[in-house]
């Protein structure tokens, strides 16, 4: 067997040769966690905005059950979901289970409470600055939370980006609804499990380099946005 | 009637503490109406339940009529913006439609007061008097009948406060404004009204 240094050469060989089956994960990972934030976006961003503005009965329940859920354990997503998407659960007749479909869902509902929870303490700085000045002009709901989105966007791409972030590195989920099946759903957390279990090292240690650089690439991402902000 | 705004038995409580207790007040309809008194005298929060932007805890207010109103905060914000598109803003949202004519109406008004030249800078980057000018053009772009001053003219250099003191008085001809300010500052006239608040109450 190989030691680490052999190990290490053979998995930077794997990155630079531009392996087909090491690229497919990844651009998979990619799309699969990238889709997920894209809807998580287009779905917390727009609530936490009218969570902020409006005041409304059970408010401090919602926000309790928000802050939970921002730590859900994957996991428990993926097994939930399972029983859901499997041929005998409610859901089963949508044939979703073991697709990326699937996967997109877990890590849509796993980042979906953060991105909402991380966005409304945005847009609830803001709106207390704003909020008289937008009561004294008879701003309407729907117009201030556009503007209270519009004039937050960096810092709420920087909370998309953080989503995105832990959406990648999760496995717990996807690898239950996903079945890590090999070019249909193997993705870089699920493979890395996979060939360390198979002793297959050196691809797994080029996937393990390859998701701290995207992890890399993103923090750095973050910091430029903050200095833009 | 010779009331613009009525109100009555007023009580406005925060963290337990009575921060305005009005019986009676009534808002003569033209001129000016100065708000005077103290530090902690209750004027801002006077102000800003006369304009609607809090609710009294207690008390009935009733208006003459549903006017439209503007207000100036004593520390104004803007949008992240230039100073014409945070001007373009609130035309946008009291008109309730996108006016053809609305661009050049924010320039002549800028060319009226000569502040041209800080159109197209991001409102948050004026000066405090820059600031405070645009918040007043701001207010009364959209023309309403009755204008809410916080102090707009404290902390200003006299170039900008002679500027604004003119502005409001002009605009106070045709219009109603209820103007809180420090006093000394400004000569009232035979037709302004007086309300001294001293501890939340008025001073009789």
């Amino acid at each position: 067997m190989n030691g680490f240094s052999g190990i290490f050469t053979d998995a930077l060989n794997i990155i630079l040769t531009l392996d087909n089956e090491f690229y497919g994960i990844i651009l998979l990972s990619l799309q699969v966690s990238f889709t997920a934030i894209l809807l998580s976006c287009i779905f917390a961003i727009p609530l936490a905005a009218i969570l902020s503005i409006k005041q409304f009965r059970f408010k401090s329940i919602i926000m309790i059950l928000i802050n939970s859920l921002m730590a859900l354990p994957p996991v428990t997503v993926g097994l939930i979901l399972y029983l859901l998407l499997s041929s005998r659960g409610i859901l089963g007749y949508l044939d979703l289970l073991y697709s990326p479909t699937a996967m997109i869902i877990a890590q849509f509902i796993i980042v979906s409470p953060i991105i909402l929870g991380l966005s409304k303490k945005t847009i609830d700085n803001l709106f207390l600055v704003f909020k008289e000045y937008f009561i004294s002009i008879d701003a309407p709901t729907f117009k201030v939370a556009k503007t209270l989105i519009w004039e937050s966007r960096h810092e709420l791409t920087v909370n998309g980006i953080a989503g995105l972030g832990r959406a990648l590195s999760e496995v717990g989920a996807i690898i239950i609804v996903g079945g890590n099946i090999a070019h249909v759903t193997r993705v870089m957390t699920s493979s890395i499990v996979l060939e360390t279990s198979r002793g297959d090292l050196s691809l797994a240690l080029a996937l393990g380099i390859s998701l701290i650089m995207i992890a890399i690439l993103i923090n750095i991402i973050i910091y430029m946005f903050y200095n833009k902000v | 009637m010779n009331f613009l705004i009525k109100i009555n038995n007023i009580t406005h409580i925060i963290n337990n503490k009575k921060i305005i207790d009005i019986d009676k007040l009534s808002i003569t309809k033209e001129g000016i109406s100065f708000i005077i008194g103290p530090n902690g005298a209750g004027k801002t929060t006077l102000l800003k339940i006369l304009s609607r932007i809090i609710a009294p805890t207690y008390g009935t207010i009733k208006y003459l009529n549903d006017y439209g109103s503007a207000y100036v905060f004593q520390d104004p914000v803007f949008l992240n913006r230039t100073v014409v598109e945070n001007l373009k803003y609130v035309l946008e949202i009291k008109m309730k439609k996108r006016l053809a004519c609305e661009d050049k109406h924010i320039i002549n008004t800028l060319d009226e007061y000569q502040l041209l030249h800080i159109k197209n800078v991001n409102a948050n980057h004026l000066s405090g008097g820059e600031k405070q000018i645009i918040s007043l053009i701001r207010a009364i772009l959209t023309r309403p009948k009755i204008l809410f001053l916080d102090e707009p003219t404290s902390n200003l250099d006299s170039i900008y406060k002679d500027m604004m003191q003119k502005i409001i008085t002009n605009y106070s001809i045709n219009n109603k404004v209820i103007w809180i300010t420090q006093g000394n500052q400004y000569k009232y006239s035979a037709e302004s009204q007086i309300i001294e608040l001293s501890k939340g109450m008025l001073n009789k």
